[in-house]
């Protein structure tokens, strides 16, 4: 049997070495916490720290020590919570994997052993297509690049004709066109609706109401302000109104209208 | 003396390719040569720009033909110079970044979910963006599945910028890396 690669995890702040607790770590193997924050936050990965955890240890991924693989994978996920470092989703389905092929492993061979696969098998086919893309990716970084490595000689002369210094703006040309901006602001103006201030009810009212002083009202309208205009509108209509009801009379003398309270038949009798 | 005079033609003819080939901004191909010079056959072009080549071969400049066409590039042994010239950092690209482009380069046509699969986290957009963005990915077709997800393709512009002529010449070349990393770390 293969002597098993030394193992060395930190437990809270216990520290094993294949299996036997040590005083301190050994200091050729000390990461400062300064250095391990930094690696963590590189990972791209669950597959990336599953590879670094396996090639650090010198693991073979075809023959992965599940138990051992397992521990060092949850005390990393601690060390990145305790770093508050975003654990992915991906991170914890990976652990959850990793406990399934642990506890598949665990439980006692069935009798057809030859017909059940190693549970191990999907994971390190993964872990090695992952690694050949990892490799893969690193030597296209390491292909010559344009712009990194090397470059493309140019000849600006074209260029320099087509960008032509652009044309100074004429004073009027600018006044034309503020005129314009102004002109086009004032078309765009919102439409905005305002209260009515004076409503028919309550000029009706007021007005019926002097009519009862008795004798005729004439009715002044006076137009100096827009405000002006939309009473003298409103006082009109709830003059026509009243009149349309037989509340008031209504009598043009030359330019003027007036007004007087609708006598009845009787009174005028 | 007409031998002279056509000696005189075909340097003519040579050096009016350098001029044009000088002054594009993009990888000129055999076929837009010859629509620049449509008096001469496309083996007369191809044979001036071989000869073009051999004399540009000891200099600083090169000619050379890549995905798009032949295009003058500077020799990578004077990459500083040119750096210092154009005071220009060389840029990183992202591990993701990497990761992504080598599951295209290698396993295209792929899609969003392939490449989530086989790096194991969920897509980096920003590293898609990015490759979207340089015009070295593109998207062509979609996989015949439920929901039918884009299918995506390296372009001819990544050969170019990595200076290949084919995609088979740019896999080659990692595979090449990858098997002297191999025997130098044994």
């Amino acid at each position: 049997m293969e002597a098993l690669p030394a193992v060395i995890y930190r437990n809270d702040d216990a520290i094993y070495l294949n299996g036997e607790l040590l005083d301190a770590l050994p200091e050729n193997l000390y990461i400062p916490p300064h250095a391990l924050r930094v690696l963590l936050s590189t990972f791209c990965g669950p597959f990336d720290l599953l590879l670094y955890l396996i090639r650090r240890q010198r693991f073979n991924v075809l023959d992965l020590p599940m138990q051992t693989i397992t521990t060092q994978y949850f005390h990393y996920m601690r060390l990145m919570q305790k770093e508050d470092l975003p654990l992915a989703g991906e991170y914890l389905s990976m652990a959850a994997w990793l406990c399934e092929i642990k506890s598949r492993l665990l439980l006692p061979a069935s009798a057809d052993v030859e017909a059940e696969e190693d549970p191990r098998q999907d994971l390190s086919q993964r872990l090695q297509a992952y690694m050949k893309i990892q490799n893969l990716a690193h030597a296209l970084d390491k292909l010559p690049r344009l712009q990194r490595d090397f470059f493309i000689p140019h000849i600006d002369g074209d260029e320099s004709l087509r960008a032509l210094p652009p044309p100074c703006p004429q004073w009027s040309d600018l006044q034309a066109i503020m005129r314009e901006l102004i002109l086009r602001r004032k078309l765009s103006r919102e439409h905005e609706i305002k209260r009515e201030p004076y409503r028919l009810d309550e000029r009706m009212d007021a007005l019926l109401r002097q009519s009862l002083a008795g004798g005729w009202h004439n009715w002044r309208p006076v137009f100096r302000t827009w405000d002006d205009k939309q009473r003298l509108i409103v006082d009109f209509l709830a003059l026509l109104i009243l009149s349309k009801r037989g509340a008031i009379d209504l009598e043009q003398q030359g330019a003027l209208l007036r007004y007087r309270r609708r006598l009845t038949a009787e009174a005028v009798a | 003396m007409m031998k002279m005079y056509l000696v005189e033609r075909q340097k003519e003819l040579t050096r009016r390719l350098e001029a044009i080939l000088f002054a594009a901004h993009e990888p000129l191909s055999l076929a837009s040569l010859q629509r620049l010079l449509p008096e001469y056959e496309r083996s007369t072009l191809s044979a001036h720009l071989l000869t073009l080549q051999a004399e540009y071969a000891h200099r600083a400049l090169n000619l050379l033909e890549v995905a798009d066409g032949w295009r003058f590039q500077i020799n990578a042994d004077y990459s500083e110079e040119v750096r210092k010239v154009q005071k220009v950092q060389p840029e990183k690209l992202s591990h993701p970044l990497l990761e992504t482009l080598a599951i295209i380069v290698f396993y295209q046509p792929v899609t969003r979910g392939d490449i989530e699969t086989m790096r194991g986290v969920s897509l980096n957009s920003q590293a898609l963006k990015t490759l979207f963005e340089r015009d070295w990915i593109t998207v062509q077709g979609c996989r015949d599945v439920p929901g039918r997800p884009e299918l995506l393709v390296t372009t001819t512009h990544l050969l170019d910028d990595l200076g290949m002529r084919t995609l088979e010449e740019l896999k080659q070349q990692c595979e090449v890396l990858l098997s002297s990393a191999e025997s130098a770390v044994d």
